[in-house]
């Protein structure tokens, strides 16, 4: 014979306060501001705790819930948010470096070797040209 | 001669392709000239119409206006204070009135927002002062601190019609 056992946990009450959702929101918005200083778009984490703290201000029971959870998807997504806003930057970085890198290469090819190439195209273009003495 | 005309016209093109190239880098991010904005409207959300006779708890709408310029985004919150003549307000220290409510926003750079407000007043008195301070959260001190930024309205309120 099978032993039913079964256990009775209690079921977390959800109490949320506006004191505490307030502070919730203001570390939310300390990892979002480190995403923004690395770089990264936070424009959708701004919009989502801006409505978030304009629901703590409203104060009633389900925009307290809707608040807690926006903090929450805000403060899971600001971490992704800053590696992608560090990479991304880095990639603009390596960009810029490589366009210098080419540009420093035209000069100096330019440097040493424009006239030349400028004289021989130049002889190219004109090549079909009579000179009549007027 | 000519090669020498070549050569620098050449070399200036390159210069400015390089130029336009590292700018955005470079300007990224520089701010001129970072500020904040915090206006109060009148019910009709105008500058102008604002309540100066009220009586005791009776209801009136403003709204408040925030802008950001800081060159990031911005958790601000308007504390709004009840006082008197008897406190001066200054652009250093918070009023040191007491807080009779809050408004918080979040805004991204360059952006602003309007929150519309419900107020009353509990106490009767000639030339209350309803002060509406600007705060900003610091990251680095983890806490709201006053950002200088302040606005007034002087209210009789009397205890009947």
């Amino acid at each position: 014979m099978g032993l039913l056992l079964c256990i009775h946990e209690p079921v977390p009450v959800l109490a949320l306060s506006q004191g505490d959702l307030r502070s919730e929101a203001a570390t939310a918005f300390a990892a979002v501001s480190r995403a923004e200083a690395a770089g990264g778009n936070v424009t959708r984490l701004v919009g989502d705790l801006d409505r978030a703290v304009r629901l703590i201000d409203a104060g009633g029971e389900a925009d307290l819930v809707e608040a807690d959870a926006l903090i929450r998807g805000v403060e899971a997504a600001a971490s992704s948010v800053e590696s992608g806003g560090a990479q991304s930057r880095t990639m603009r970085y390596v960009e810029t470096g490589f366009v210098l890198v080419v540009l420093a290469a035209a000069a100096a090819l330019v440097w040493l070797y424009g006239s030349r190439v400028f004289w021989r195209l130049w002889i190219r273009t004109k090549r079909g040209w009579r000179v009549e003495q007027a | 001669m000519i090669d020498d005309e070549v050569k620098a016209a050449a070399l200036v093109m390159i210069g400015l392709m390089g130029a336009v190239a590292i700018y955005p880098i470079l300007a990224e991010s520089r701010v001129v000239e970072p500020f904040s904005e915090l206006g109060i409207l009148g019910p009709y959300m105008k500058i102008g119409d604002y309540p100066r006779q009220l009586v005791v708890g009776q209801r009136f709408s403003l709204y408040i206006y925030v802008g950001n310029h800081e060159g990031s985004s911005q958790y601000y919150r308007v504390l709004v204070k009840l006082g008197d003549r008897s406190m001066n307000v200054s652009d250093t220290e918070p009023y040191g009135a007491p807080v009779v409510a809050s408004w918080d926003a979040v805004l991204t750079n360059e952006a602003n927002t309007t929150i519309p407000i419900t107020l009353s007043v509990g106490r009767a008195g000639l030339n209350q002062r309803l002060v509406f301070e600007m705060h900003r959260f610091d990251p680095a001190k983890g806490e709201f601190v006053y950002h200088q930024r302040w606005n007034q309205l002087w209210l009789n309120v009397t205890s009947t019609r």
